[in-house]
Parts: structure tokens; sequence; C-alpha cells
């Protein structure tokens, strides 16, 4: 390998990770870290994933080569509609958001042991619509803006133990780093936040079992990530600016997997992948608390509850892999997972609404080279809210939104 | 023109000649299972040789490469290590790779949780590692982690017909 050309690719991927933004699509998860495991629909939990294993199931880190570094990224091109109850449909604009990834990993010589460390975008979402109808009904000709920008970054140390030859374990800790900025009609009766951070910790085990020669089985269980965002500000339309802004009630959620693998020929693995996320427990009421205002006038702090009160989410991943030749590879899956959002309490601030996914994907392997392609359509889906018609605690009753997704994969790994 | 001939002319035959003929392959078919079981007794390799991996312990192959100079072919696993399988499961696709490592190498498996001597004297610290010797059990090459077939090809042919005497591998691998 020439010297400087993966420096040149880690520095490239942190500029990546600059923004931290992605728009996941099982909730605020993505269906697939990495294009192998996107391929395939996200049916990754029982198939051998080498270094994308530190964001998916730990346990399979240790299928992975001597030494592999691998560096990826992930574009993602959400579709998004709204149209206010009463009201005339405005489009999404346009957005890519870069959800990167990078990894190391290796065995430690001969003996049961293997270590990796990546980073990685979990996920998270975004919407930005411009001079959206502010509540028609009750104020017709009103117009404002409504963006949102969540993200959720981790860095993971990871490590997978062969107890067996056929079992192996793994755990991966996780720490994670997430960001959110909102604006919610800023400049005609609501506010804009923005720069709320948060440090967060949590931690995945997984194991996998080989059954014999064609099946294998796979689980892992991730912890919840409490999320707790301060440091940002908050401007009210009117001009008051609050700086010590806080969230309190937003988590990521506890997750867990199951998975199958099925070599049904030497050339043909199948996989099967069961998941449920915990977002009942996770998003509730996400309240934001702004105190300090700049005008001694203003009330000493603000509280803006949303209430979300998102439902579990059943995840069902199928995926297929055939070998074409001993260099190439092809992909296909498909992923369904019930979207979290209710629609008493749809917002198209935050709409995490597709379920359906389709995926194809391809590896080319080139001396100790891999370069990996997946892409993934979500197809459209469609909510309207039928909450509570009370626009002062639901202000988007009858709002109806469409949300679809396109997302194209690349990763290039390099083995030594 | 012989197969148009053939078929009138078997059409045209009386049934009960027609018969006959079917009557004398019969008697053949049990006189060619009888010839394809002797083979395979006698030698029963021919019923694998080309989808089934000769290998062979270590000592042996020295042994049997002194009367029959060949390159050694040393496969270092453990039973955990899933690139060691698959690994194995490649090769064992390819009927050309079986075939030629089997009539131009000796090949051999050593399970270094089990062998820790031929781990120390070639000090192995990572499997798989594939190591060619002579067939005085001089070192050749070896070569860490799987290996992709393309390149395993070249490997077999770099060592079996004698490149590496004169040329580094890598150069012959951009040939």
């Amino acid at each position: 390998m020439k010297k400087g050309v993966f420096p040149g690719l880690i520095v490239v991927t942190l500029l990546l990770c600059a923004p931290l933004n992605g728009w996941a699509t099982n909730g605020m998860n993505m269906i697939g870290t990495g294009a192998v495991s996107s391929g395939m629909g996200g049916a990754d939990v029982a198939v051998p994933a080498g270094c994308t294993a530190i964001a998916g199931n730990p346990a399979q880190l240790a299928t992975t080569c001597n030494r592999v570094l691998s560096v990826g990224s992930a574009l993602m091109f959400p579709g998004m509609e709204d149209t206010p109850g009463g009201g005339t449909r405005t489009d999404n604009e346009f957005q890519m958001f870069p959800v990167p990834f990078i990894g190391y990993a290796q065995r430690i010589g001969t003996s049961r042991w293997s270590v990796g460390v990546g980073a990685f975008a979990q996920g998270g979402m975004g919407v930005n619509f411009k001079n959206v109808q502010v509540m028609p009904t009750m104020m017709p000709g009103l117009r404002d803006d409504l963006m949102s920008e969540v993200g959720f970054v981790r860095l993971s140390p990871t490590v997978a133990y062969n107890v067996t030859d056929k079992l192996t374990m793994g755990a991966s800790l996780f720490a994670g780093y997430a960001t959110l900025k909102y604006d919610f009609f800023p400049n005609t009766i609501g506010h804009r936040v923005k720069d709320l951070t948060s440090f967060t910790f949590s931690g995945r085990f997984g194991l996998n079992y080989q059954i014999n020669d064609k099946w294998s089985v796979g689980a892992t269980y991730t912890s919840d990530s409490a999320i707790d965002f301060d440091g940002g500000k908050l401007t009210t339309a009117t001009g008051v600016k609050y700086n010590d802004v806080k969230m309190d009630g937003f988590t990521w959620p506890q997750q867990v997997e199951t998975g199958v693998a099925y070599r049904a020929t030497p050339k043909l693995l199948l996989a099967l992948d069961l998941s449920w996320i915990n977002w009942s427990s996770a998003i509730k009421t996400v309240t934001v608390t702004a105190t300090n205002p700049d005008n001694s006038a203003a009330p000493a702090s603000l509280t803006v509850p949303f209430v979300m009160k998102w439902k579990d989410q059943i995840v069902v991943a199928v995926g297929a892999e055939y070998e074409l030749t001993d260099s190439f590879k092809v992909r296909a899956g498909y992923n369904y997972g019930n979207s979290p959002v209710s629609s008493a309490n749809l917002s198209p601030l935050f709409p995490a609404l597709v379920e359906h996914h389709a995926t194809a994907g391809f590896t080319y392997t080139w001396t100790n080279w891999d370069f990996d392609f997946a892409y993934e359509h979500a197809f459209t889906n469609t909510k309207t809210n039928d909450g509570d018609p009370n626009p002062m605690t639901n202000p988007f009753y009858g709002s109806k939104v469409s949300h679809t997704m396109d997302t194209f994969n690349f990763m290039v790994s390099y083995r030594f | 023109m012989n197969d148009r001939y053939s078929d009138k002319s078997a059409a045209k035959l009386p049934r009960r000649l027609r018969a006959d003929r079917t009557g004398k392959c019969m008697c053949f078919l049990p006189a060619c299972i009888a010839l394809v079981a002797c083979l395979c007794l006698v030698c029963p390799a021919c019923l694998h040789a080309s989808d089934t991996l000769n290998f062979l312990d270590y000592q042996t192959a020295l042994q049997k490469g002194k009367t029959a100079p060949r390159p050694l072919l040393v496969i270092f696993t453990t039973p955990w290590c899933y690139q060691c399988t698959e690994l194995k499961r490649k090769i064992s696709q390819n009927k050309d790779i079986i075939s030629t490592l089997n009539e131009r190498f000796l090949l051999v498996d050593v399970d270094i949780s089990q062998n820790k001597k031929l781990k120390d004297d070639f000090r192995i610290y990572f499997t798989p590692t594939s190591l060619f010797l002579d067939s005085h059990g001089k070192p050749i090459m070896d070569v860490k982690g799987f290996i992709p077939m393309n390149r395993f090809r070249k490997l077999l042919r770099y060592v079996s017909e004698g490149f590496y005497k004169t040329t580094e591998f890598a150069a012959f691998e951009k040939r």
C-alpha cells in the first residue's frame, strides 16, 4: 500500500464525520452499518462481518482477517412532504447526509482474541421545510420554516473471544456524541434551538454460534443511552435569547437482535434477523427547558414539551449473498420495521415514517482490497396526525407527512 | 449421415430383432458397473480424485518428498479460526486448485492448538499461515491470513514451477 493513502482516507472520513447528521430509517437507527450489512437489508447478526462488527454483532469481529482497516460512508437522500391540515403541500429542501464509518480490527496472533476500534454514525434524522403554512385553519396566510437535525456518532472499542470452536462472544463499549438543533416556526409563533450536545455511554454484547457448516445463529443486546442535551441556545420568534438550554427525555433505545444464517450452497448465503427496538421507553415526552434570557422582561425560564410517545419497533431483515466469482459477490435484501411514530403525535419535525426497504449491493475483491457498494431504497410511507384537534397542544393536527429515502453506501477495506 | 441411416434402419427392423439388440446392451450394463466397482476398489481415490484434498501428516510428507520431490504446503490452523475454515472452504470449491495441490504438492494441515512443536519450530504466530517448503523441508515462503483464490493459484504456480528460485513473488504476481 502506498504510504499516505490511508492517512488521507482517514482524514476524509473524519471530515465527513463533522456534520454528525444522518437520516436513519429503523426509527433513528441505520438499517445496517457498512455496505455489506446494508446490501443484505441489515441482516447481519449471524453473518461474518469483519471490521464492521464494531457497529454490528461484536462477536463477528472474530471472523476478521489478521488486520483490516475499513473506511466508508453512506450518502442518504431523504425525500419528505408535509401537508398541514387544511393547507397545501410543501416539499422538503434537498438534503444529503453523509454517514461515515471508519474501523480497524485485528486478531491477536493465534489466540482466541480479536480486537477492534471504530467510529460510526449510529443514526439520526433531519428535515428542512421552507415556507410551510403555520396552522392554516387558524392563521391563514402565515408561513414559516421547520427544520431539525439530530446526529449521533459512536466511538466503539470492541473485543471478541472464541469461547469454543463454535461459540464466540463479543462486547463493544459505545462512547457516543450527539448533536441536535431545530427550528419550530422560528420567525412567527415558535423558536429556534441550536448547539445542543451530549456525551453518553452504552454497550453492546453479542454472541454467535456456528451450529454446523451450514447454519449459524447470533444475538446481540444493546443497552440504552440516555442523552441529556445541554449547552444549547434558544431564540424566540420575538427575539429573546436564552443562553442555557437543555433537553430531557431523549434516549437512544435499548435493542435486542437475533439472527440466523444459512449457507444454502457453497456460494449462496442466506440470513434472517429479527430485532426489537424499545423506542417506547426511550422517546416519550421530550422537554426543552430554556433559562438565562438576555431580556429581563422575558420569562425567566421557558419550557417546551414535545409529546412524542414513540412505539416499540419490530424489525425483520432478510438478505442473500451470492459469490458470482472468487472476487465478486452480489447481495440483496429486504428490511421491514414498523414506524415507531404514532399518528396521534405525528410531527413533520421528527417523521421517522419509512417501513419497507429494498437493498442491493456487491463486493469486489482485488488483491488485499475489498470494494463494497450497496444501494437502499426506503419506500414512501404517509401518515396523518389524527390526535388532539386542539392547536395549542397539538399544532400539527391534520398534517399529512410523507417520507421516502435513497441511500448509497460505499466502503473500502484493506487487509494486511 | 450415419445418424440418419441408423435411425431409419432401426425403424425398419422387426420388433423381435430390436428387442434382441436392447437385450445385448443390457448385458453390457452389469459388466460396466462391475468394471467401475473394481476400479474403485483398486483405486478409491478415483472416486474423489478431483474434489478431495489429500492431506498428509508432516513427517509423512517429508518422507514422501525425498522419494518423489515435490514442494510441501503446510497450512497452520486453529479450530476456532474462521479465516482458516474459510480458506479451506474456498479451496474445496475449486477443482483446479484441488487437482494442482494433489498432483504437484504434498499437503499438510497442522492444528497448532494440538501440535505446539511445529508451531514453535516454524514460529507461527498467526492462523491461517500457509507455509511453502521445498522437498527437503527448507522454507520457501509463507503467507499469513486468508488468501483470495486468484492469488492462491498464482502462489501454487510460483512455487510448483520453480519461479521462486529467480523471482520475488511480488514481481511474479504483477506479470
